[in-house]
């Protein structure tokens, strides 16, 4: 399939899915051809009446010698030495595939609104480079201010952008990169959050705990939307199970607080979705172009901070402080499962008359997420501006967090598939030994874990299995598989951008 | 002036700072009254109904001592037990501010005032007379525990002495009016630390001359961010009528660019500790909580919930500390720049002054920086299992240790605003410049405070600059 993308309107989280994650193509649509086509000319006009004015990148040379005066030779010249630079940064490895797309989706948004007033050619030669020749951008070595560190390898590859006679405002110097990548990271994140829930609903049944921590009357007396539906969504994976044969008393605390760490994470997930969204209607290049049409007076080229989007990171942190709190609670879960004086299962989920050194337990897993869950609180610290000066110009001076704040949450986001695997491994363990189903809605789940963590019926190496599973739970959010279904997403009201 | 409250609607941010800010007493709505003694009838019917239930503290134990059944007999002689409220027990030389305090009986309120706390009217009464007598000291620190039953010992050990019935004990000092209140008082100062913020870095963008570009009325139609437009419309509103010419002909640096983009962030985490703040303060998180009577359940039921922990309070005060962080790196930034920028005096000194000039002001605004980065690290649920004895209590709720630093953040950010705000108003005595109109009284004010530096031996410039801060910190306390 190919996506038309005609004007602001279709630059959407679901587009973005389907060019970036999903591998579609995007053509610009004649009316979106048209609209280019004219905010070039009328930025051409503009400039040949006003070649005095100041218009960085335009009529002013770049960075640290902005003040300096460039003439259309001048242009000529700098068109004639091509990129600046061809690529400056290394690091462990690349980009994702679907982050470099994303990031031509956030650029086109940005020409599709105009402000950048590129040539119609250009904005065609960057549809045409999702068919094939995506640069390898380094997943490293990118923060500046602004974000022009990845942008040189854009502009390698898409000659066109600055290649092209004519005058435009901006060939891309905006907030494409980390914005594209945040909308993957609020695609991923979305889908964590839904498998997460799937998880601890299988550790509150198998800790039996009273069903009574997650009753629907808490959605008025709380009066929290995100906490609602939290509530909703672990109703909706418990629904069927016995009430009677449950604990007589409350579960332990981080049980009964489920519903409300649930509720704050899908607030968080939410909060970036809707910025992501907000960004993409809305991406803001230096220079921007502010045409007649847009009704805001004469036209007029004004210099801007639109390559540096703070909402959008600080959206990033919030998504991964909540991983660290989840995997907290997951934490306490599997530790809670294996003390059988707390869970009034089997002690160390051993079945009855063993030794827990016959291996037919997951005694021991719950170490595990001690090393993941100290790394997650290092890089769920916020992306804060740095206070030291980014570089040798006085004029750049302060760097952009968003690919910090993208990065640290995709690790924060990795790790927590680790915590949640050994929850996930325990719980149905817990099941097991106590001979007891899983939830019914929960069946098709506990299966496909069962195929990639079998149940344990003899000792055997956990760590291979429970390696598995954990890569099986990152595809499921990445990509797709068993673990987490279209059904699934659509049927938990969790993680959403508009709540009511 | 008592506020009279009636139902869970008036839980609002507004009446918080009534309550907290302004003084004001409560008093319980006779209608309130009502509701509450026909729920503890109801309640006591259902407990009667069946004593053998489990009602968390007042069938059975409390914390590690849940699965402890009380007889019938023992369930009266348990409360009575109780009568006074234990002593607090964290310690340390920092203390809540007494408007947090009375906010935290405010925000107590709410599970008591449609009935939900199962107790007799007369207990929302005692809670709101505590507002009249001297408030108990709260220690900021060691309050870090499951719920919020710490910080509570020392509020509810001051409630007037008097009878005790069953289920009682138990509403006093739990659910989570504390983060309610935290969160209030972060958010009702936070709003006004930002508005703080927005007119000292206008100022700034009139002291270096920065073009106007930046904060273009286009932008406002443009965004689709409603914080943006907020954060933008407010900067603008300081620079009205600025002049166009005579600023820098070229673009300022991107600290003053990216203005508009980090106050929107700043904008969009204080309204969101709003929002947090407001639900907070309506909500009903006891354990256990009743639910009143439906035809269903005639006499109602008692469920056992986490609603002690509020989870959208702490990440939410976090996120306005690390803008804070930013806003302070800013300030830090632009000082720097104001004295080292070549279209302005050199060191923003007059040629008739000392040449220093102000420059010493970009040294100390690193260590604000420094300590502000610091108190923006993340509040995460604590590792520790203290207090989780026998697997009950096993997580602890953090707010406490959130709202710690933001008052270290608001310190910082008024000590750095203060740092720029100075150097702004040195930067226009040296060129002789206004700033915009709706500036002026504002760059008096500072004047006043600091005046224009022309000799530094002659002056006591730490203490006029601390002078600044402290009348910052009043207008943020005192909505000046």
């Amino acid at each position: 399939m190919t996506v038309v993308l005609n004007d602001v309107g279709d630059f959407t989280l679901d587009t973005l899915e389907r060019i970036a994650v999903k591998g579609e193509a995007a053509t610009i649509g004649e009316t979106g051809l048209n609209a280019l086509t004219a905010a070039n000319r009328a930025f051409t006009d503009y400039v040949t009446a006003n070649s005095e004015d100041f218009i960085y990148g335009v009529t002013s040379d770049y960075g640290p010698h902005a003040g300096r005066k460039v003439d259309s030779a001048g242009r000529a010249t700098r068109k004639a030495l091509g990129v600046p630079f061809l690529g400056l940064s290394f690091g462990d490895g690349d980009l994702e595939e679907a982050q470099v797309r994303a990031m031509v989706f956030a650029m086109l948004a940005l020409f599709l609104r105009h402000g950048a007033a590129v040539r119609p050619e250009a904005a065609v030669a960057l549809t045409e480079i999702l068919k094939g020749g995506l640069p390898k951008i380094p997943d490293a070595g990118l923060t500046s201010p602004g974000e022009i560190l990845p942008l040189f390898y854009l502009l390698r590859a898409v000659p066109e952008l600055i290649g092209i006679d004519g005058l435009q405002a901006s060939a891309g110097n905006t907030a494409a990169a980390s914005v594209g990548s945040a909308g993957i990271a609020a695609i991923r994140a979305r889908r964590r959050l839904v498998l997460a829930h799937k998880v601890f609903a299988l550790s509150v049944e198998a800790m039996k705990a009273p069903l009574e921590h997650f009753d629907p009357a808490l959605k008025e007396l709380w009066g929290d939307p995100h906490e609602a539906a939290a509530l909703d969504s672990v109703g909706l994976w418990l629904a069927g199970v016995p009430e009677a044969g449950r604990r007589a008393f409350q579960a332990p605390v981080s049980y009964r607080i489920l519903p409300r760490v649930l509720g704050q994470c899908g607030r968080a997930v939410g909060k970036l979705r809707q910025n992501v969204d907000w960004a993409l209607g809305a991406m803001v290049s230096n220079p921007m172009f502010i045409g007649e049409d847009l009704g805001e007076g004469p036209a007029r080229a004004i210099s801007t901070g639109g390559y540096h989007n703070a909402p959008v990171a600080q959206a990033l942190e919030g998504v991964a402080a909540a991983w660290v709190d989840l995997a907290a609670l997951a934490h306490r879960h599997a530790v809670k499962l294996h003390r059988g004086a707390v869970s009034h299962l089997p002690d160390r989920l051993v079945r009855e008359g063993e030794l827990y050194w016959s291996g037919r337990s997951t005694t021991y897993m719950e170490f595990l997420p001690n090393d993941s869950i100290d790394e997650m609180r290092r890089w769920a610290e916020p992306a804060l501006l740095s206070p030291g000066e980014p570089g040798a110009s006085l004029q750049d001076d302060v760097s952009a967090p968003g690919l910090i704040a993208c990065r640290n949450e995709a690790r924060v986001g990795r790790l927590f598939d680790r915590v949640l695997t050994v929850l996930a491994a325990v719980a149905c363990h817990a099941l097991q030994v106590t001979e007891r189903p899983p939830p019914p809605r929960l069946a098709p789940f506990a299966a496909a874990i069962a195929r990639r963590f079998p149940p344990i019926e003899e000792k055997r190496v956990l760590g291979v299995d429970a390696a598995t599973l954990c890569a099986a739970f990152t595809e499921a959010v990445v990509g797709a598989n068993d673990l987490l279904t279209d059904d699934d997403l659509a049927a938990a009201p969790v993680g959403l951008e508009a709540m009511p | 002036m008592t506020l009279v409250l009636k139902d869970r609607n008036d839980f609002t941010l507004e009446n918080a700072r009534r309550v907290g800010f302004d003084g004001e007493d409560l008093a319980v709505a006779p209608a309130a009254v009502e509701r509450m003694t026909a729920a503890r009838e109801s309640f006591m019917a259902y407990l009667e109904s069946d004593r053998t239930r489990f009602i968390y503290g007042t069938t059975s134990g409390a914390g590690q001592n849940a699965k402890r059944r009380l007889s019938p007999e023992e369930q009266r002689a348990y409360a009575q037990k109780l009568r006074r409220v234990s002593a607090g027990s964290g310690f340390g030389p920092e203390a809540l501010p007494e408007r947090v305090v009375r906010m935290i009986l405010f925000a107590r309120l709410a599970n008591y005032i449609e009935g939900h706390a199962k107790v007799r009217p007369v207990e929302a009464e005692r809670i709101a007379a505590m507002l009249t007598r001297p408030l108990p000291r709260v220690p900021l620190s060691g309050q870090v525990g499951a719920g919020e039953i710490l910080p509570l010992f020392h509020v509810m050990r001051a409630l007037p002495d008097g009878d005790v019935e069953e289920a009682e004990p138990m509403a006093r000092v739990n659910g989570s009016p504390v983060s309610a209140a935290l969160g209030a008082d972060a958010a009702i100062t936070a709003r006004r630390r930002f508005a703080l913020a927005t007119k000292v870095f206008a100022l700034a963008v009139e002291a270096y001359g920065a073009p106007l570009a930046a904060y273009d009325a286009a932008l406002l139609a443009y965004t689709r961010n409603p914080h943006e437009k907020t954060a933008l419309a407010a900067l603008r509103r300081w620079l009205e009528g600025a002049p166009e010419a005579g600023r820098l002909s070229h673009q300022a640096p991107v600290s003053w660019r990216i203005l508009p983009s980090v106050l929107a962030a700043t904008e969009e985490a204080v309204s969101d500790l709003e929002v947090a703040a407001e639900r907070s303060l309506a909500s009903v998180t006891d354990n256990p909580v009743y639910i009143l009577p439906t035809q269903e359940a005639p006499l109602g039921r008692v469920i056992s919930t986490g609603g002690y922990h509020n989870a959208q309070v702490t990440p939410a005060i976090d996120t306005v500390n690390a803008r804070f962080a930013d806003l302070v790196t800013l300030a830090d930034r632009q000082t720097m720049k104001l004295h080292e920028a070549e279209h302005l005096p050199e060191n923003l000194a007059k040629p008739s002054g000392d040449p220093w000039g102000t420059t010493l002001l970009s040294f100390i605004q690193v260590g604000y920086g420094e300590e502000a980065r610091h108190a923006a690290r993340r509040t995460f649920l604590p590792p520790s299992e203290g207090g989780g004895i026998g697997g009950q209590n096993d997580v602890a709720s953090p707010t406490m240790f959130a709202y710690q630093k933001h008052l270290k953040a608001g310190f910082c950010l008024e000590a750095a605003l203060a740092l720029l705000a100075v150097s702004a108003s040195q930067a226009l005595w040296a060129r002789d410049l206004a700033p915009a109109p709706p500036l002026k009284d504002f760059l008096d004010r500072v004047r006043q405070a600091v005046p224009p530096l022309e000799q530094r031996d002659a002056r006591e410039l730490g203490e006029e600059l601390q002078t600044l801060q402290e009348r910052f910190a009043a207008e943020v306390v005192g909505g000046d």
